[in-house]
């Protein structure tokens, strides 16, 4: 795995697995989005899986929406709160909504417009992650890192541990120190490796 | 059937086992890495197998 921090850019060397296909699958009818929490680690390597997959879109308007509603629905995914496009729209002003695909309720893709200046940063500062000629947009690491430290489960410290052990000469040490300090967890940094 | 509320549970020390497998998970995480970093593309198949379980 190389990351080339100047690119913004990860290339990992393996197969897409199902997981990766489905995701892919389902942003390719997005043109901006950022993957966000749990699949950051997932596509990085951690070995665990997820029944969902968080992903942060900018603000549509409903025809912009209505749009996207029948790509999607096109390509096999279909809604789990309602099979009504106007009333998952409306959803989206408070929620998330949900995705999945055939009959199958998991996977599923978590859809959230961008709401508050954590996800404007991690949309604006998003990386590249590259698998043979496929690539998927993720969180800075600095943050997802922060983050999983104050969601704070032991699931998701091993998350944060998992990103930080395999780019921890690569990351931006000030930046992650200014992330953990602006979420309020940089006393949790100990658990990023043994002292 | 005997029944839980006759067992005595020492909560001290369940927290402390709690704590000792945390632990070790982070210290598995660790491995996990190294291996990633070291072992080449190896990691990759291992994880998708996993992965792809949950999938029909």
């Amino acid at each position: 795995m190389e990351y080339n921090v100047k690119r913004g850019e990860i290339k990992i060397d393996k197969e897409l697995n199902n997981l990766d296909k489905f995701v892919l699958d389902f942003v390719s009818v997005l043109k901006n989005y950022v993957i966000v929490s749990g699949y950051v680690s997932i596509i990085l390597g951690r070995s665990r899986a997820t029944e969902d997959v968080d992903l942060l879109i900018p603000p549509m308007k409903k025809i912009e929406f209505n749009t996207f509603w029948k790509k999607v629905i096109e390509k096999g995914f279909w809604c789990i709160n309602t099979p009504d496009s106007e009333e998952a729209f409306d959803m989206l002003s408070q929620n998330a909504i949900r995705f999945a695909k055939n009959k199958n309720p998991i996977p599923n893709i978590e859809f959230k417009f961008i709401k508050n200046e954590i996800d404007k940063f991690s949309y604006k500062n998003k990386i590249k992650v590259l698998i043979g000629s496929t690539s998927f947009f993720v969180s800075p690491l600095e943050l997802q890192i922060a983050y999983k430290l104050f969601l704070g489960s032991n699931k998701d410290i091993e998350d944060a541990r998992h990103i930080y052990g395999l780019f921890r000469e690569k990351i931006n040490k000030d930046e992650l120190t200014d992330s953990l300090n602006k979420l309020g967890v940089y006393k949790k940094r100990k658990f990023l490796e043994d002292e | 059937m005997s029944k839980i509320k006759n067992i005595k549970v020492n909560l001290k020390e369940l927290k402390s086992e709690k704590e000792k497998n945390f632990k070790e998970r982070l210290k598995f995480i660790d491995y996990w890495t190294n291996y990633i970093k070291n072992k080449g593309s190896r990691w990759g198949k291992q994880q998708n197998l996993l992965v792809d379980s949950q999938i029909d």
